[in-house]
C-alpha cells in the first residue's frame, strides 16, 4: 500500500506515490546542492523541473492516474545526473575535484555481505576499500583498544540498511574522500538550518492564527529530532574519522614494528598521527 | 593511487570536451530557425548523438542566454503551463556566423590532416 499526494511542480499539480515522491526529491535535492554555488542554479533547477513535470504529464496523458517510481526513474535517467550536467570551461582543476565530490554517497550497513551487522562492508564500500582489510582493522582495533566495540554497535544501531537496490547504489557511490564526509555533514546542517527555519515559521504562523496548537507543537519536536540526528551525524562522523585515522596509525605501526623499521617511543607517538595525517598515505588509502 | 590516476588524460575529457565546444555552436544553430522550444532542441541533438541526457542542455541555454545569445520568451501552450520558447538574439546571430565559418575552417583542416597518410 502507498500513499498518493499532491505535489507541486515547476508550478503544476502532480500526483504522485509516496516512494515515487521521495526518489524525485532526493534527486532534485542532488540537482539543487550541485547547483547551489551558481548564480543561475536556481533557473536551471526551474527548467529541468519544468521538463520533468512535462514528461509526467505525457504519462498521465497515456492514461496513469499517478507517477509512480518507475516513472520518476525514467525521468531521472533521461535528465541525467548532476555531474552530466556540468559545463564549466575550468575543468582540468575542477575535474579531480568533481570526481571524488558526488555527494550523493551514503554511509550504509551492507546486510548482503556481513558478518554481524554489516558494519565494516558497509564501511568499506563508503571508501572502495576491501572488505577485509576493513574488517582486520576494526578487530585489530578492537583487540588493542577496546573503544571500536562501542563504535560498532553505535554505526549498528544508526546506519541504516541498504535495502533497495538505490540504497547499494548509493552506497557504493564514487570514489569518497575526508572532504566529502565534511562536505555532506556541512551539507546536512545547512539543510537541517533551513528546516529548522521553515518549521518555525509554520509555528509562528499557526500560533498568529490561534489553530490547533498541539500541531505545531508537532512540527517543533520534528525540528528538534532533527537537530538531535545531526548532531548524531556529526558524532558518527567524528568517530568514523578516529576510527580510520586510528586504524591507519595502527597498521602503520604494526607493520613498522613487524619489519623493525623503526623504534617509535611513547614520547613521539602523539605526533606520530598528525603526521601521517599530513603524509601522501591518507590520500593513497582513499 | 588516485592521484595518479587523475592525472592520466582520460579519453572520456578529451571527447567531453571536443563535443562541448560544438554544442554551443550546434545549440545557437538549431535556435536559428526562429523561435523553439527546449524539448525540440533535446529530440534533435539526441537524433545527432550530441548529447546523451537532457540535463545537459538546461545549464547550457541558461548560460548562454546570459551571454546575451539568446533570448526566450513565454508562451502560451495548448498542452499545460505557458513555455518559454528561445531565439537568436542580434549579438547572437552574428556569435553564430563567426562559429559557422570557424567550425567550416576547423572540419576543413581536420579533413585535411587526417586524409594525409
Amino acid at each position: 500500500m502507498n500513499k498518493i499526494i499532491q505535489i507541486n511542480l515547476a508550478g503544476q499539480a502532480v500526483s504522485i506515490d509516496e516512494k515515487a515522491y521521495q526518489s524525485l526529491s532526493y534527486y532534485l535535492q542532488t540537482l539543487e546542492n550541485h547547483f547551489a554555488n551558481t548564480i543561475d542554479g536556481q533557473e536551471i533547477l526551474t527548467d529541468i523541473e519544468a521538463r520533468i513535470a512535462e514528461l509526467f504529464f505525457g504519462k498521465i496523458r497515456k492514461g496513469n492516474t499517478f507517477i509512480n517510481e518507475k516513472d520518476v526513474a525514467e525521468a531521472t535517467q533521461l535528465m541525467g545526473s548532476a555531474a552530466d550536467m556540468d559545463i564549466d570551461d575550468e575543468t582540468d582543476t575542477k575535474q579531480s575535484q568533481r570526481t571524488t565530490s558526488t555527494n550523493n554517497k551514503k554511509l550504509y550497513r551492507d546486510t548482503d555481505d556481513r558478518v554481524l551487522g554489516g558494519v565494516c562492508s558497509g564501511i568499506s564500500a563508503y571508501f572502495g576499500m576491501d572488505t577485509s582489510v576493513v574488517r582486520i582493522i576494526a578487530v585489530l582495533l578492537i583487540i588493542f583498544t577496546g573503544i571500536p566495540l562501542i563504535a560498532y554497535f553505535v554505526f549498528w544501531a544508526i546506519l541504516p540498511e541498504a535495502s533497495t537496490p538505490e540504497d547499494r547504489s548509493r552506497m557504493k557511490g564514487g570514489n569518497t574522500t575526508i572532504n566529502d564526509i565534511v562536505n555532506n555533514v556541512r551539507q546536512e546542517a545547512t539543510d537541517v538550518a533551513r528546516n529548522v527555519k521553515n518549521e518555525a515559521s509554520n509555528v509562528a504562523d499557526r500560533i498568529k492564527k490561534n489553530s490547533n496548537f498541539s500541531k505545531s507543537a508537532k512540527s517543533l519536536t520534528s525540528g528538534i529530532e532533527q537537530i538531535i540526528k545531526l548532531f548524531a551525524k556529526f558524532f558518527g562522523a567524528g568517530v568514523l574519522i578516529c576510527l580510520v585515522t586510528a586504524g591507519i596509525a595502527l597498521t602503520v605501526f604494526l607493520l613498522a614494528n613487524a619489519t623493525g623499521g623503526f623504534q617509535v617511543n611513547t614520547g613521539d607517538s602523539g605526533t606520530l598521527i598528525p603526521s601521517i595525517l599530513k603524509s601522501p598515505t591518507l590520500n593513497w588509502i582513499f | 593511487m588516485y592521484i595518479y590516476l587523475h592525472n592520466l588524460m582520460k579519453i572520456e575529457n578529451t571527447q567531453s570536451q571536443m563535443r562541448k565546444g560544438v554544442l554551443e555552436y550546434c545549440i545557437l544553430t538549431l535556435t536559428s530557425s526562429g523561435e523553439v522550444y527546449a524539448s525540440d532542441i533535446i529530440t534533435h541533438l539526441k537524433e545527432a548523438k550530441l548529447i546523451v541526457v537532457e540535463g545537459t542542455l538546461y545549464p547550457l541555454l541558461t548560460r548562454l542566454k546570459n551571454a546575451g545569445l539568446l533570448k526566450y520568451e513565454w508562451k502560451e501552450s495548448d498542452q499545460g503551463p505557458p513555455r518559454k520558447y528561445y531565439s537568436l538574439t542580434e549579438e547572437g546571430i552574428k556569435f553564430n556566423k563567426q562559429l559557422a565559418d570557424t567550425w567550416t575552417e576547423l572540419s576543413n583542416s581536420v579533413n585535411q590532416l587526417t586524409n594525409v597518410k
